[in-house]
């Protein structure tokens, strides 16, 4: 699979990402452990976001703002597994960075090339969701090229 | 700590595709052996052991 040098998967679209995770998620071959793993995987450069929203699982790209229902039936207890597995990761990078039930923090995969994550999450029995942003070995956020102008932009 | 003898079955309940016992633990959920965790609960053998912080 061809990934950027953040060790990003290359995906445009919401449907796409959303697509991609269902089938991770559907199939899970290492449990919560593994599905964190294909999360950070999979996740575009420009990062994503999940919530739990009305017994399903829905797939936001914070660049487009479109959102995606993933159709596989993942269970509630195991996408609030998979927010306890963020906790524990954001943990084991910095003691005490968030608590059970949310915060904000720094995630690392051990990958070639390793990939930084900066992450976002709740996980109380009110809402559950989760941001996350690759950010680059300086700490900044990742972000697209700009695209190129167009000559009708370029000459307003 | 509470370490608790739950039967296989049981435990055998909570186990699927998202949450395999190779993963190191066991998660009763609604509809995945929590009721029935619940039920036995009283009958499970089960210690209360203190733990000294180090």
């Amino acid at each position: 699979m061809e990934r950027d040098p953040n060790g990003c998967v290359p995906m445009n679209t919401t449907s796409q990402i959303a697509e991609a995770l269902q089938s991770a998620f559907a199939s899970p071959t290492r449990g919560i452990a593994g599905m964190v793993d294909d999360l950070l995987r999979l996740c575009p450069v420009h990062g994503l976001r999940l919530a739990w929203h009305g017994d399903r699982c829905r797939v936001q790209s914070p660049a487009g703002g479109s959102e995606t229902e993933l159709a596989a039936p993942l269970p509630k207890s195991a996408f609030r597994a998979l927010l306890a597995r963020i906790a524990a990761l954001s943990n084991e990078r910095q003691a005490n960075a968030v608590s059970p039930y949310g915060g904000k923090g720094l995630i690392g995969t051990h990958c070639n090339p390793p990939a930084m994550f900066q992450v976002a999450f709740a996980n109380t029995t009110a809402e559950q969701w989760l941001e996350l942003k690759p950010i680059g070995a300086n700490g900044a956020v990742v972000t697209e090229k700009p695209a190129l102008e167009s000559p009708a932009t370029a000459q307003q | 700590m509470l370490p608790v003898d739950v039967p296989e079955e049981i435990i055998a309940l909570a186990v699927n595709e998202w949450f395999p016992l190779s993963q190191g633990l066991v998660q009763f959920d609604e509809g995945a052996g929590l009721a029935e965790l619940r039920a036995a609960w009283l009958t499970l053998w089960s210690e209360i052991r203190t733990v000294a912080c180090p």
